[in-house]
């Protein structure tokens, strides 16, 4: 379980302070996706970021299972990284290396053996799709093939939690479901809690179980998305939503159309 | 067809004399090159970090380096030094300390900017694997860094082979002072030697440069 407590964030520059985050209480449970969403500039990746402390929280608390992260050591702190996944927009892949590299090299950093590391990288592109781009280099992949290698490397140390921070923003709808459907499953298989970044209420409607929606560096509502979805309360959120959902239903009336015209 | 005065090569020692003149321009530029590497890139590291002395102080060096041209600074260090401090350096003394201190100031430059290009969300990801600070330098930093820094630093290298024409100016007889000789030597039974000899000074200068250059190239592809 994740959970925050009190969470602030403050960017100190030369002659002002920034509040990026602001008094963030929130607990993922295990097994589920869970989503925060906000405009540009509401906080989100800093707030995913003080989850596996990229970020230093000014202030609050970070539990994992319990424990108070934000008063590990350096030691600790590098491998409870190794237990959190993590993947980003830009996919951050090794261009030097191969795709089956790519995947082996958190495996390689922390002392697996060269074979058993090519095996477990090997199960993970089979999972991910991709057991017949092994030997590829990025630089060859599509997008949405970039995203799936960067999923498997997140995975190689078998991660009971995956972040994901504006993970299929880089990418075209197609390829965002599939890699959200790639997402549910390595959720409901492998039972990785995910949490998902998004500015995109699609991809929270699409895969997550509960949403958090981020404003102006503060939580402006949580819940189910079912509920948040019907019943948007807060402002931001029927900003978010209502398009969304127009969308949505504009989306089945137009293709039931075009079933008709058929 | 003309007379392109290449039968002065052949005479006595000439051509040995040339490729000795070579030599003596490669041996500044290969020990210039070195230092500038090594110190470049231990100064293009630090230049990244936050310390505004540190900055300054760098900032100063490479700007007084690069707008000073460098037939200047090789009198500023062989005669200058002379008079003020009583210094007795020999010629190709003063010439690598002035090719390392341009070199290094360039190459610090480079690293510099190799290391910026390299986004922040890669430092990001490889600590999010669980990376320590040096394996995130090690791994994912400087490989890419490096890829950067191979046309650059050729072509900086390169410019340094080409420029140690200029020693000549402070009494250091390289190739191009020991091509003059030799035409100066054969000026009455052979004045068309300044074509051959020049010629051939030439092809010897793109002998050193081009390998270099194809180096660069194949391991830009392999990297690439």
């Amino acid at each position: 379980m994740i959970e925050l407590r009190h969470l602030g964030k403050i960017y100190k520059t030369a002659n002002r302070e920034i509040v990026a985050l602001e008094d963030i209480n929130l607990s993922v449970q295990d097994g589920e996706i869970f989503g925060i969403i906000g405009l540009s500039g509401a906080g989100k990746s800093t707030l995913v970021r003080c989850v596996n402390l990229l970020e230093k929280p000014s202030s609050g608390h970070v539990f994992i299972d319990g424990e108070d992260i934000t008063e590990f050591d350096r030691k600790s702190l590098l491998s409870l990284r190794r237990s959190i996944g993590m993947i980003f927009q830009d996919f951050n892949l090794l261009e030097q290396r191969s795709v089956l590299r790519n995947v082996t090299f958190p495996l390689e950093v922390s002392g697996v053996k060269r074979a058993a590391a090519r095996e477990r990288a090997m199960e993970l592109l089979k999972l991910v799709g991709l057991s017949d781009r092994a030997e590829s280099f990025p630089s060859q992949l599509s997008g949405g093939q970039k995203q799936r290698v960067a999923i498997a490397r997140a995975l190689a140390t078998n991660p009971k939690y995956l972040l994901c921070d504006e993970a299929t923003s880089a990418l075209d709808p197609n390829t965002t479901r599939s890699i959200l459907e790639l997402l549910k499953r390595i959720n409901q298989t492998l039972g990785v809690t995910i949490v998902v970044i998004t500015h995109e209420m699609k991809v929270i409607y699409q895969i997550c179980d509960r949403v958090a929606v981020l404003d102006q560096s503060r939580i402006a509502e949580e819940g189910k998305v079912s509920d948040v979805f019907a019943d948007p309360r807060s402002e931001i959120a029927r900003e978010l939503i209502l398009p969304e959902r127009i969308g949505i239903s504009w989306q089945k009336t137009s293709s039931k159309e075009q079933q008709e015209e058929v | 067809m003309p007379d392109l005065g290449l039968d002065v090569l052949f005479k006595g020692k000439n051509f040995a004399r040339l490729l000795g003149g070579l030599g003596i321009a490669l041996r500044i530029s290969v020990i210039a090159i070195l230092v500038s590497v090594v110190l470049g890139t231990v100064l293009g590291v630090l230049r990244q970090r936050e310390n505004l002395i540190l900055k300054a102080f760098m900032r100063l060096y490479l700007e007084v380096i690069r707008i000073m041209p460098q037939l200047v600074l090789l009198f500023l260090v062989y005669f200058g030094t002379t008079r003020s401090f009583g210094w007795d350096l020999s010629g190709e003394t003063a010439s690598v300390i002035v090719f390392s201190l341009w070199g290094t100031a360039e190459m610090s430059d480079l690293v510099r900017g190799a290391l910026s290009s390299i986004p922040g969300h890669q430092y990001e990801s490889a600590a999010a694997l669980g990376l320590k600070k040096t394996q995130v330098y090690l791994y994912v930093v400087l490989p890419q860094a490096v890829r950067r820094l191979i046309p650059l630093s050729i072509n900086l290298i390169t410019r340094m082979i080409k420029t140690t024409s200029l020693v000549l100016m402070i009494g250091v007889v390289e190739i191009l002072k020991v091509a003059q000789q030799i035409i100066e030597a054969n000026r009455m039974n052979s004045p068309n030697a300044a074509f051959g000899v020049y010629l051939t000074v030439f092809v010897l200068y793109f002998l050193v440069c081009w390998p270099i250059s194809v180096l660069a190239g194949k391991l830009e592809k392999r990297w690439g």
